[in-house]
Parts: C-alpha cells; structure tokens; sequence
C-alpha cells in the first residue's frame, strides 16, 4: 500500500491554506502526490479506503497524514482518536500542521500519541523551510511502518 | 440555692437575684448574637464561594474567547500574508516598483498584526494563569534570552556585558525569559541611528529580594513617561521608526507582579535608560 514516493494526506478545511500548503511543497521541491480531504469524516473515509476513495490507484494509502486539529465534523483530534485505535492504520505517522500553539491542544496531541506537532508559520518561506525539512524527515529518513 | 419555704426576700438577697438574673440575661445574649454571627458567616461563606466559582467560570470563558478569538484571527492573517507574499514572488516582475511596494506593505502589516495578537495573548496569560513558583537560577535566564536575540543583537551589532554568578531569585522560568527577552529586546532598539547600542545587565541583592538591572545607552525616558511607558499600548514613538507591540513592558511589570516583585526605570533623555526587575530572593521552595 505505501509505495516509495509515498502519499502525503493533507486534511484542511480552509481552501486558502490548502492553497498555500500546496504552493509551498512545490515551492520545497517536494514532489510526492498529496491528496487532500477538507473535513474529519472525509480523511476517515480515505483512510478507509471507502467510497468515494475506494480505487486504491487514484487514491494510495499515503505514507503521512499531515493533519489541521481545528476542521468542521469530527475535530482532528477525533480523527486521530480512531487512527490510533485502528489494528493496522494505528502505525501511520501522523503530523498536526496547524495554526493553535495553544498549550492544552499541544498537550491532548501528544495523549492521543502524535507522532509530531508543527505550527504554521505566517511567512510562506518559513512554511516552505517547514515542508521541506518534514518531508526529508519523515519520507526519506524515516524508516516507514508496516500497514 | 433551694428554699422549700415562700418568704419575703430582703434588699440584700432581691439585689443578688437581680446580679444573677442579669448575667444570665447577658449570657443568653451573648449567646443569641454568637449563633446570629455563626449563621451570617456560613451565609457569608456561601455567597463567596459562589461568587468565587462564578468568576471561575467568566475567567476560562475569556481565557477561552480569547484563545479562540487569537486563533481565528490568525487564520485570515496567514491567508494575507501568504497571498501578498505569492504574489510578489510569482508575479512580482509583472508589477512595477510601486506594485512591489505595496505587496510589501501588506506583509509587513500582516506581520504586525500577528506580533500584536501573540503579545495579547501573552499578557492575558498572565493576567490569569497559575503560576508554580520555584527557585530560578538568572544567569540561565539571561542565557536563554541572549540566545533567542541572538541574530537581532548581531544584526545591530549589539556589544552586550552580562555579570557572572548572578543570584538565585524565585519564580516562574518561562514568564522571566520572557521579561528579560523584552528588556533586551528594547534595549538594543530604542536607539538613535548612529550610536552602537552598549548593554550592561548585572544583579545585586538587596535584603531578601534580588534587583536585575538592564543598562542601555540608547534614547531614554523623559520622567514624564517613566510610569506610562510600562502600560498597554504606550508608546512613545512612532512604529515606522521603531517597530514593537507596545505590550513589552506591560508584559514585563505584569509578569514580575505576579511573581510577587516589582520593575521600573531609571533614564536620562539622550543618554540612556536603566530598567529594573525586582524579585523574591530565592532558595529552598
């Protein structure tokens, strides 16, 4: 399921930032294929592999969820709830890439076993820098899990 | 005392009744009134508790509205910056000078406007968190803020001189990083264009609290502004000239306030400014 030009699943629900995300991968030269899901139930769906997301061709598992902890219909945290609670899925490095520094949001991430927590930063060459050191990791360094 | 016999009593024996009858009557008394102030206190005790909890609850609603206020408002500020920023670097060779200034400006602006939420933030924080007290080593402290400003004191070529061995005072790391940072901060800022900003910090004891001094040579305080300067908002000059918040120093008073110290400012216009921390010596917790 996890090739090796792995998938990066962006779950946002704002559509300027998404925007931006893009434009700043690119801008990092990162070239793995992102998709993108604007809500909880929808990144729970992928991860599934339920429809619409079912033809795992179009839609491959990804290798890392990059995932906004303030999104509309099942908050992100509840999304990591249930990846975590999944047999196999459990294993997917999953990164919150959002805008709270807020020290109880910080705190419940890392109690549902995040395995990171990034802030966005305000300046898109920060964000780039951001993207590029995280996909280096996680996707180059990073030894993958097995799902 | 018992007779079983009715009989006539004397003037002797009517005053020692009335002396009993009447230290009875005040004991009574006295009685009545302690249970009237025990059951006003319990009142009492209730009306505060109540009061205590419904502040409770007003208190993590603002801490609430405001992070949720702070957090909304970023997420525009991002998109601001973001696009402004884009447009410059994808587009910028079709704008002319003026185009490019005026992406600029908007960056700029979007960077300020974030600076001035995370200030707010930061002083309504402490406003109202608990804070967990402790023995706190300065020198360390100092440390770590010289090494957060360490590429705007290279940028401004900042010669700076920080005593050793300073003394141990109590409170909260954090919140004293944040202080100092913003008393260093100031002091390589506030400076007229050609002079090379000097800074000293050194600490003295002074009985049981410890007094941290931060010694520029930059624009100074007119007397008249030495108390205002440590208000939200205040500023002296304008932000084109020397960017900031106008929080900083109100982050600083407040913050030594609820460590149960004190700050203020020696300064003379032209030459310089000594600002001041006062904290609780510190020692065993």
């Amino acid at each position: 399921m996890i090739g090796p030009r792995g998938t990066i699943l962006l779950v946002e629900d704002s559509n300027d930032d998404v925007i931006l995300v893009r434009r700043a991968l690119s801008k990092a030269q990162v070239s793995n294929p992102i998709q993108v899901v604007g809500d909880g139930e929808a990144a729970i769906e992928y991860l599934q592999g339920r429809p619409p997301f079912n033809d795992r061709v179009q839609y491959p598992f990804p290798s890392l969820m990059l995932l906004d902890l303030k999104l509309p219909r099942s908050s992100g945290f509840e999304v990591l709830t249930w990846v975590r609670n999944q047999p196999r899925i459990k294993y997917l490095p999953v990164i919150a890439l959002t805008a709270s520094r807020n020290d109880d949001d910080i705190t419940r991430a890392y109690d549902l076993c995040i395995n990171s927590y990034l802030v966005k930063p305000l300046a898109p060459p920060a964000l780039s820098s951001m993207l590029r050191t995280l996909s280096e990791y996680w996707l180059r360094l990073n030894e993958q899990p097995i799902i | 005392l018992v007779d079983t016999q009715p009989m006539q009593l004397t003037e002797e024996q009517r005053m020692v009744v009335r002396e009993i009858a009447s230290q009875v009557a005040i004991a009574l008394q006295q009685s009545r009134l302690r249970t009237a102030i025990q059951r006003h206190t319990r009142d009492l005790e209730r009306r505060v508790a109540l009061r205590t909890g419904e502040l409770r609850e007003v208190n993590a609603a603002l801490e609430q509205f405001g992070s949720s206020v702070a957090h909304d408002l970023r997420a525009p500020l991002r998109t601001l910056q973001g696009f402004a920023d884009a447009l410059l670097e994808d587009y910028g060779d079709r704008f002319d000078e003026t185009g490019r200034d005026y992406a600029q400006r908007i960056v700029r602006a979007a960077s300020s406007m974030d600076a001035l939420i995370s200030d707010l933030l930061t002083y309504s924080r402490l406003s109202r968190s608990e804070l967990h007290l402790q023995s706190v080593n300065l020198q360390l402290v100092v440390e770590q803020s010289v090494a957060q400003l360490e590429q705007e004191l290279r940028e401004r070529n900042a010669e700076l001189e920080v005593e050793q061995d300073m003394p141990v005072v109590r409170g909260q790391t954090t919140i004293l990083i944040q202080v100092v940072t913003n008393l260093l901060s100031n002091a390589v800022k506030f400076m007229p264009p050609e002079r090379v900003p000097q800074v000293r910090v050194w600490a003295e004891q002074r009985e049981d609290m410890v007094r941290l001094w931060v010694e520029d040579n930059g624009l100074g305080i007119d007397p008249r502004y030495r108390e205002r300067v440590f208000s939200v908002f205040e500023r002296l000059h304008g932000s084109e000239q020397y960017p900031g918040t106008g929080i900083g120093l109100a982050i600083v008073r407040k913050g030594v306030e609820r460590m149960g110290g004190s700050a203020g400012v020696d300064s003379t216009v032209g030459v310089g400014s000594r600002f001041w921390i006062e904290l609780p010596a510190g020692g065993a917790s």
